[in-house]
């Protein structure tokens, strides 16, 4: 009697078990598409993502990050001879703000930093749009470019304050990288 | 005959003259007004800026003693210039006095000079007129 009961959804027909089989079937295979589907969809995120990384280890990009390290690799002697003096909050404030002012506005024969460093915060933009639009993978671009994204906020932070007297929203979609 | 002529000419209207340069650098000193313990840091750290690949330089007296420290230290692909505050603020902290730009060519005229410098140092020390550039 209980074992009638419990197989009281199999169909008694063929033609039954042939319909439940097939909608059986069916769910497995919308099942498996799905899955598929965001298999596919992380694949190309990583893949747009890696593009993305290529492009910044490459061509411009890499002259670019070369160019503001090897500047300031040249100038690092006065550098580290103004860091390490104890300096007031103001005056180590001052002296951060001058830094910058010579290596984004004066050096290289007064062509600076400007290109190089805009060219890089244009680059963490479309970064961070990719992300935030889900087109590109999080994990990913985090582990890649925060760290150096945050790098550039940190050094060059009076360049930027200086543009957005002007530009208020000057690369503050770059900057959410850092905590993307 | 003729080529010696060609290469002085060349080489007269080919090197830029010290006035040329601080043209290009117009953010650069054109003078200097610094005590005998200042001139005597800034030159002995003259060869270390006379090696500095790109024009201008950063100059800074700030800290004079650590300059050639600073050289020392392993330089990592992110070098950082952030400047920290000191933990506490003092009142005897030193005031910043922003570093001047200078040269190469200003560079090299002050190495030429900076015997002359350290035996009688000028009140003022003008590049016009210092380093022979009329």
């Amino acid at each position: 009697m209980a074992d009638d009961k419990d197989l009281s959804y199999w169909p008694q027909t063929a033609t039954g078990r042939v319909d439940l089989i097939g909608k059986v079937g069916a769910i497995i295979l919308v099942i498996f598409g799905v899955v598929e589907y965001f298999d596919r969809k992380d694949e190309t995120r990583v893949s747009r993502t890696q593009e993305l990384m290529k492009e910044y280890a490459t061509g411009p990009l890499r002259d670019a990050q070369n160019v503001i390290n090897s500047t300031i690799l040249d100038h690092l002697a006065s550098i580290e001879a103004i860091r390490a003096v104890q300096w007031d909050a103001d005056a180590a404030a001052t002296a951060h703000a001058d830094i910058v002012q010579f290596l984004v506005w004066d050096s290289r024969d007064a062509d600076g930093l400007v290109r190089e460093i805009d060219d890089l915060l244009e680059f963490y933009e479309r970064v961070t749009i990719c992300v935030e639009t889900r087109l590109c993978d999080r994990e990913v671009a985090r582990a890649y470019f925060t760290t150096d994204a945050d790098w550039l906020f940190e050094n060059f932070r009076p360049y930027i304050l200086q543009r957005r007297e002007n530009a208020p929203g000057f690369a503050t979609i770059s900057e959410r990288l850092i905590d993307i | 005959m003729r080529f010696i002529a060609r290469v002085l000419v060349f080489a007269i209207i080919g090197t830029p003259t010290l006035s040329q340069n601080m043209a290009t650098c117009p953010s650069c000193a054109q003078e200097l007004s610094l005590s005998l313990d200042e001139w005597t840091c800034l030159s002995r750290n003259l060869d270390l800026y006379a090696r500095v690949s790109t024009d201008p330089i950063l100059v800074s007296l700030a800290g004079c003693a650590t300059v050639t420290e600073a050289l020392k230290r392993d330089r990592n692909n992110n070098p950082r210039i952030t400047v920290d505050p000191a933990a506490e603020d003092a009142a005897a902290r030193p005031q910043y006095i922003p570093a001047f730009r200078l040269t190469k060519s200003q560079i090299s005229c002050l190495t030429q000079q900076i015997e002359i410098i350290l035996t009688e140092p000028p009140d003022i020390f003008r590049f016009e007129t210092g380093c022979g550039a009329p």
